[in-house]
């Protein structure tokens, strides 16, 4: 076992410390502020896409043989990603996300694109002129976890697809330029109807219908959308018909093998957030709080802190290194989903607990990161759905 | 033995449930938007009659009556009620303040008329973690208001003592001169309806009224420790019933939410916590007016309780929040609401480190009442 960082992936996280000191922690708190996501045409969206980020974020281990054939080659980056998402959360989660790149866009066009698609929505990123996004819609008014539930519709139609149906808590999406929808094209049929299209910016009938207004990470967007019959080519089923033939349930299986990536992920991001909020506390320990009793319990939660940190970044790490392998990572991918939330929300309430009436402040910002840190036990699978696939898993049964 | 309430209390606390839920709750989603509580609202509280029940004689507190009180009214609006839901978790201070004397403290019937009538503004700091000694020179960091209201007290106070400065630490109870005293800015948080402000204050040590007594200060902190405690578990519980409504309609993998085995036993777990919590509360309250009772024995059941009762309302609001899922991360439903209360209430009157320490104090000699 050699748990040390790469130099690279070293470089690239003082990369993104310096992006967060200077853009991400301000813009973030600006945003939250304003109760506002960072508007789309901010200059810093600019300079972040001419710094050539969103291409690092399709992962640098493009061969030249790739850029010419656009073959599909395996990804080895998840763990460089795990580091990134800490570090950018850490300075702000909201902003991070924020950031131009496909965002949760980029792992199911990653795993089920066929190379042409590829090349064409992940072609958009590595130009370094302007700013780009891309989303992902699976969650509808009625079908969050159960996605088995979607009721948007895909009917085949003039050589294409029409889509019908509305979409729910879109990160992202009024600003993308290609959103990953998931609709069924034969509703009795459940999960083996589901297919992934792609839905372009300007699409005729799609419409925004509401910016939520979230308890925290403002810095974002996610809304609310209708595909009021949004015409999209054949070429925007995602995978091509072929990919479906395969079986029938590879489109649910293309949207739950994301997850595998991103969850850990996300649960990195709750430990970046309570990583903050830990030296938030340790700061205030060391430089102003009076030596009494109270003291020695102020740093015995730091100790506390320190050691649920590790245990939460071990394990998101382990589950991407998984995955860099190529190895099955389900279980160990909700396994970080499941633990990093909830023991983040623990240290950041504790991180409290020790800065005392002074965290009601909004400016010692513990208040915000309580606030964001919630989500993370939310997106990409509830905690509840993370014990159902790990309960699943060490029992060797499905769940109901 | 006995753990029914007396009928009177029973009455009040079933006549602040519906203030809390046909106003306080219906008028604090607006008040969050707006920062501001309306003025009606505010009298209302007051009218309610809170410190009737609460100061039913000169020299006791009625604490099972403000628990229960408290309880159903957090489900409403924390906020509000830290605010104007007089004489609140300040119930002790202002009875030790008139008992005492302390400074220019009105009497007991003017302060209950300046209660219900929404004329007084009451703050209350706790310093033994972070100052060690009385500061004469010092900062409130939160408290309930904002800085208008506050101006329009101190004006009113020309014609009398509106506003109450109290800090409490290990030993000693203060009144800081309320001429003495600044609101520096306008906070809005965790408790947004209500807002919040910070008080800087400046005093000549001479011109602050002391009480030296760690006994005194224990009862101020305990009282303030039990309101919080009966709040929480308001809060918890409130948290817990919203998502019990949803859950039963909102169907998962063929199931409602609630009827996944999971999700009924952590709620269980919900529900279990918080009527233990709810449990210490009403003993430690009840206790309190035992003569019988050694004060410390029910100092350290308040401290307990309040523990309690932050456990149990932290869980109980997070999975409220959690068990609707991404709905619960939106702003329609209270549930996020009552999850920020829950983590910043606990954060007042010293928090859960002062309680911890003031248990470490007393460990050695308590005896639990109920052990024969
Ligand atoms: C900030 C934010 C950003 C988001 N971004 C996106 C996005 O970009 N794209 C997207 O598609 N979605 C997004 N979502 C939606 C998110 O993925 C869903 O909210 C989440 O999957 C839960 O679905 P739901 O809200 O419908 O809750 P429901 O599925 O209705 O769940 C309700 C409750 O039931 C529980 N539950 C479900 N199944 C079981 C079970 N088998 N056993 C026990 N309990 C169960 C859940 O855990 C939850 O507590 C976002 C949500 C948020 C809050």
């Amino acid at each position: 076992m050699d748990i040390h960082i790469s130099p690279e992936d070293t470089k690239t996280v003082e990369l993104v410390r310096e992006m967060g000191k200077e853009y991400l922690r301000p813009l973030g708190i600006e945003a939250d502020r304003l109760q506002r996501a960072i508007p789309e045409d901010h200059p810093f969206y600019k300079l972040v896409a001419s710094s050539g980020y969103m291409e690092r974020t399709l992962g640098t281990e493009q061969t030249d043989s790739e850029k010419k054939s656009v073959s599909k080659t395996r990804r080895t980056h998840w763990v460089r990603n795990i580091l990134v998402a800490e570090e950018g959360s850490y300075w702000d989660r909201g902003a991070m996300v924020s950031l131009p790149g496909p965002g949760l866009g980029g792992p199911p066009v990653d795993r089920m694109a066929t190379p042409s698609q590829r090349e064409r929505l992940f072609s958009i990123f590595r130009q370094r002129e302007v700013p780009k996004w891309a989303a992902f819609a699976m969650t509808e008014p009625d079908a969050g976890s159960d996605v088995k539930r979607i009721a948007t519709t895909a009917r085949k139609e003039d050589g294409g697809w029409v889509l019908k149906g509305q979409k729910m808590y879109s990160s992202n999406s009024p600003r993308a330029d290609w959103i990953v929808v998931f609709a069924s094209v034969d509703l009795s049929k459940g999960r083996d109807g589901h297919r992934a299209f792609i839905v372009e910016k300007g699409t005729p009938g799609f419409e925004i219908l509401k910016i939520e207004h979230k308890m925290g990470i403002r810095a974002y967007e996610t809304a609310t959308f209708a595909l009021n019959d949004c015409y999209v080519d054949s070429s925007n089923l995602l995978g091509g018909e072929e990919y479906y033939k395969k079986d029938a349930n590879e489109g649910f299986k293309g949207a739950m093998a994301t997850f595998s990536a991103t969850r850990p992920l996300v649960a990195a991001m709750g430990v970046g957030i309570a990583r903050f909020a830990h030296d938030i506390a340790r700061d205030f320990v060391k430089s102003e709080y009076p030596h009494t009793p109270l003291r020695d319990k102020a740093i015995s939660r730091l100790a506390w802190m320190q050691q649920k940190l590790a245990v939460a970044r071990m394990l998101c790490l382990q589950a991407a290194w998984r995955l860099d392998q190529g190895m099955p990572n389900a279980t160990e991918a909700s396994m970080a989903k499941m633990y990093a939330p909830m023991i983040c929300l623990k240290i950041i309430q504790q991180a409290r607990v020790i800065k005392g009436e002074d965290s009601l402040l909004v400016d010692t910002l513990l208040e915000k990161l309580e606030r964001d840190v919630k989500a993370i036990d939310i997106v990409e699978g509830t905690q509840q759905i993370q014990r159902r696939i790990v309960a699943g898993n060490v029992i060797g049964r499905d769940l109901r | 033995m006995d753990f029914t309430i007396p009928q009177e209390i029973e009455d009040f606390r079933i006549l602040c449930q519906s203030f809390a839920k046909d106003k306080l709750f219906k008028e604090m989603r607006e008040g969050e938007k707006n920062r501001s509580l309306s003025q009606q609202l505010a009298t209302g509280l007051g009218e309610l009659g809170l410190s009737d029940a609460v100061f039913q004689k000169t020299d006791t507190v009625s604490l099972l009556a403000l628990s229960l009180a408290v309880e159903e009214l957090a489900k409403g609006d924390v906020g509000g009620l830290l605010r104007n839901g007089l004489p609140g978790p300040y119930a002790g201070a202002i009875s030790l303040a008139t008992r005492h004397n302390l400074g220019d403290t009105p009497d007991l019937e003017e302060i209950l008329l300046l209660c219900q009538s929404n004329r007084l503004s009451v703050h209350l700091a706790t310093c033994e973690s972070l100052y060690p000694d009385i500061p004469s020179n010092a900062r409130l960091a939160w408290s309930p208001g904002n800085i208008e209201d506050f101006h329009n007290y101190e004006r009113q106070n020309e014609k009398g003592t509106h506003v109450m400065v109290f800090i409490v630490g290990r030993d000693f109870v203060s009144l800081i001169p309320t001429d003495s005293v600044v609101a520096t800015s306008s906070l809005p948080g965790a408790f947004e309806a209500s807002g919040g402000i910070s008080l800087d204050w400046s005093a000549d040590p001479e011109r602050i009224s002391t009480l030296h007594s760690s006994k005194e200060a224990l009862f101020v902190k305990s009282v303030a420790r039990l309101w919080v405690s009966s709040a929480l578990v308001g809060l918890g519980q409130a948290s817990v019933d919203y998502a019990i409504e949803y859950g039963k309609s909102r169907v998962v993998f063929d199931l409602p939410v609630v009827s996944h085995q999971a999700n009924a036993f952590d709620l269980a777990e919900a529900s279990t916590r918080l009527q233990g919590a709810r449990l210490m509360t009403r003993m430690a309250a009840s206790l309190s007016q035992d003569e019988d009772v050694k004060s410390s024995t029910w100092f350290m059941m308040a401290a307990q309780a309040y523990l309690e009762s932050v456990e149990a309302a932290q869980f109980a609001t997070g999975l409220g929040l959690l068990l609707l899922g991404g709905h619960g991360y939106m702003r329609d439903h209270p549930v996020e609401k009552w999850f920020r209360e829950a983590s910043a209430l606990p954060l007042l009157f010293g928090g859960q480190d002062s309680a911890l320490a003031d248990l470490d104090v007393l460990a050695c000699d308590y005896i639990d009442p109920l052990v024969i």
